[in-house]
């Protein structure tokens, strides 16, 4: 995973400040992952057993944010599930930095409550701890909610294990092909189809509520825009103009899309739509392509790819109209921009020497706008920012297939997703679940 | 158990005054009484008579009588008489001397028995004090020897929280400094052209100093084992990578950095 850093050459910085020395082996070891224990939960029911095992759960989501290395249950010295029972000298023996313990109760045929606790090893006191009722359905959401908590009290980041990633794969069926798009908690679990077709599926996009998503298919043999609602199934035909229909996104207040519209004589430009109106305003004027737009956080822009100057470039325009402004200049091509929700990257696909990966572009100094490349693959794409602007997710190309990556924002953790079957594309990562 | 062992002191002292105020009393006695034993013919008469009871009155042969010849003459016997007299009056004193000799040594001898005894019972004193002395003194030792080891103990685990607590804030902190040289480490290896004659095994430091603003100010070669040509492409990578990122959290910003380049494969 650390790779590719010494893959072109290994160049070792070391800063004046001795204390530095130690930072060389972290870049080349990647980040050091924390110590900690999730001991295995308490049961308290009819059933021999708990309906999930919520401290594995936990322990799975900690691992895989690539910070933390949670300690194999048989190198436990003791497995308390009271917080009193916890013997701080027993984790500190064994070097653990926290300590998660829980419990599982049953209050009714379908009714559970999921205790956790967190405990700070040196400090020897409670970081966090919550009682939270649960059903079978949701017991797996709340142990997510759980590791979210867990994870920000001891990172200081926002957990978005309660999070989840929309994609579209494609699998050979008969003598043509199945396009699927489906939706899964981010850690690939419940996998579900939202939608399938012989016809391509392109560009998913959350609504901000994340209850909707927003699609472009091409059933009928023409594109359209498609905005479908998860837990009802319905869908709504938002724009089926002649030409093409592409590259939604949804604006900051969930009320507009930023469409691709091809219009009459095939020159693509970005169009913002009014979803209840079907009103559509036109944004870009040029001649070339104009596409993959989206609305920056706070609504004022809107980022786009064009290849007016030649090949593609990002661009904004703010969201009112005016002129378009050139954001990238490193490199011959820089496409499909994407802001993190916080507004301080813009995630791309870059080429770099020969190879297209995802580039972070850092948004706070408009004078300095450096780049980072944070993946490296041949033809990463799709680059999308988790809720807490510190990780993305995107589509990698592994032997034949597409497959899912997550890296961090710097670049520095990088980790593959067991995802589905096929060829998997045009990852997204969806809000926080407000519901 | 501590209160007794807190008691041993002062009554071991208690005993060893008395001890030493009693012993110099006899020891004081006894330099009175050392002249007696220098001077055994000295002694008046009362004492010889108090002492006489303790010596056995015939333990001298008394002298043998002389057959004295037949004297006729009357002032022969008287003189005879007076001579006899005399010689018993001798032997008398002769006997006396004797025993006051006799009675000296015996004194004397037990004297020094008694001395004997005294300084023997006097030095078990001391010995017993002594060792007395060296048990608390042990006692002491261990005490601050555990009071050492409980604090070093505590030092110990002090340190060991400190240092975890330390590295529970590097790992905190060592994202930002990491994405910070990873940045700068990718900046300057994406302005690299490599020239034709790279070889494995290169490797260069170099020194860059760069200004706040991540503009690079001063590029200096350290050991390297490139040729010119190499040389000119990493000065110009590094030129061209300024200004080099800025650092999210500018604490971790560094003026003066030492690059290490080592081309793989």
């Amino acid at each position: 995973m650390r790779q590719h850093i010494c893959k072109l050459f290994l160049l070792t910085v070391l800063l004046g400040n001795a204390a530095y020395a130690e930072l060389v082996i972290q870049i080349t070891e990647g980040i050091k992952r924390r110590p900690v224990a999730v001991v295995p939960f308490g049961w308290e029911g009819s059933a021999p057993a708990a309906p999930l095992d919520v401290a594995k759960v936990i322990s799975d989501d900690l691992n895989r944010s690539g910070r933390f290395a949670p300690l194999p249950i048989g190198d436990m010295l003791q497995r308390p599930t009271n917080g009193a029972d916890v013997d701080f000298e027993d984790w500190s023996v064994l070097g653990m930095e926290a300590v998660v313990i829980g419990k599982v109760t049953q209050d009714g045929e379908n009714a559970y409550t999921v205790q956790f606790q967190l405990f700070d090893v040196y400090g020897r006191d409670q970081l966090v701890g919550y009682r939270m009722p649960a059903s079978r359905g949701t017991m797996r959401r709340v142990a997510h909610r759980a590791a979210d908590m867990i994870y920000e009290k001891l990172t200081g980041i926002k957990g978005v294990f309660d999070t989840k990633v929309a994609y579209v794969t494609t699998q050979a069926r008969g003598n043509g092909k199945l396009f699927s798009l489906y939706v899964a908690d981010q850690d690939g679990e419940n996998e579900t189809v939202i939608m399938e077709s012989k016809d391509p599926i392109m560009s998913p996009a959350w609504s901000p509520d994340s209850r909707r998503l927003a699609y472009v298919s091409f059933e009928g043999n023409k594109s359209s825009i498609f905005i479908q609602t998860l837990r009802t199934g319905n869908r709504i035909q938002v724009s089926s103009k002649e030409g093409i229909n592409g590259a939604p996104a949804f604006s900051p207040d969930g009320r507009q899309l930023v469409v691709t519209l091809g219009g009459a004589d095939g020159n693509p430009d970005i169009h913002v739509l009014d979803i209840n109106s079907r009103q559509s305003r036109r944004l870009t004027t040029h001649r070339a392509i104009d596409t993959e737009g989206s609305w920056s956080p706070d609504g004022r822009y809107i980022y786009f790819t064009s290849d007016r100057s030649g090949g593609p470039q990002i661009y904004r325009v703010a969201a009112g109209g005016g002129t378009p402004e050139r954001i990238s200049f490193e490199g011959s091509y820089n496409a499909r921009p994407r802001l993190s929700p916080d507004g301080t990257r813009l995630a791309m696909v870059h080429l770099n020497r020969g190879n297209y990966q995802i580039a972070v572009m850092d948004m706070v100094d408009a004078n300095r706008r450096d780049l980072l490349i944070v993946s490296a693959g041949k033809q990463d794409e799709s680059p999308s920012f988790a809720p807490n602007s510190d990780t993305l997710i995107y589509a990698t190309r592994a032997t034949k297939n597409g497959v899912l990556e997550t890296v961090t924002a710097d670049g520095l953790i990088r980790q593959q997703l067991a995802s589905g079957q096929g060829d998997v594309r045009e990852p997204v990562w969806s809000p926080f679940q407000n519901f | 158990m501590i209160a007794k062992k807190d008691n041993l002191l002062p009554a071991a002292l208690a005993v060893f005054l008395h001890v030493v105020v009693f012993g110099s009393l006899v020891v004081v006695l006894d330099f009175d009484r050392r002249p007696d034993i220098a001077m055994p013919l000295a002694i008046n008469a009362t004492l010889v008579t108090e002492n006489a009871v303790v010596i056995p009155p015939q333990v001298e042969t008394p002298p043998k009588v002389e057959p004295a010849p037949p004297e006729p003459d009357i002032s022969e016997q008287q003189r005879l008489a007076a001579e006899q007299q005399k010689r018993e009056a001798d032997a008398r004193l002769e006997r006396e001397r004797l025993q006051k000799i006799e009675r000296a040594k015996t004194e004397a001898e037990a004297e020094k028995r008694r001395k004997q005894a005294e300084e023997q019972r006097l030095a078990e004193e001391r010995r017993l004090a002594e060792a007395e002395k060296q048990r608390l003194a042990d006692i002491e030792r261990q005490r601050l020897e555990n009071e050492r080891l409980r604090k070093e103990a505590e030092a110990a685990a002090r340190q060991e929280e400190l240092d975890r607590e330390a590295q529970r804030v590097a790992a905190i902190t060592a994202s930002a400094k990491a994405a910070y040289i990873f940045a700068i480490q990718q900046k300057i290896s994406r302005n690299w052209v490599a020239p034709a004659n790279v070889a494995v095994g290169l490797e260069c430091t170099i020194k860059v100093q760069q200004a706040p603003g991540g503009e690079v100010l001063n590029v200096s070669f350290g050991p390297c084992n490139g040729d010119a040509t190499i040389k000119r492409s990493i000065e110009a990578a590094v030129y061209k990578a300024s200004p080099l990122p800025a650092p999210r959290d500018p604490s971790v910003f560094d003026r003066n950095l030492t690059l290490l380049f080592k081309p793989e494969e």
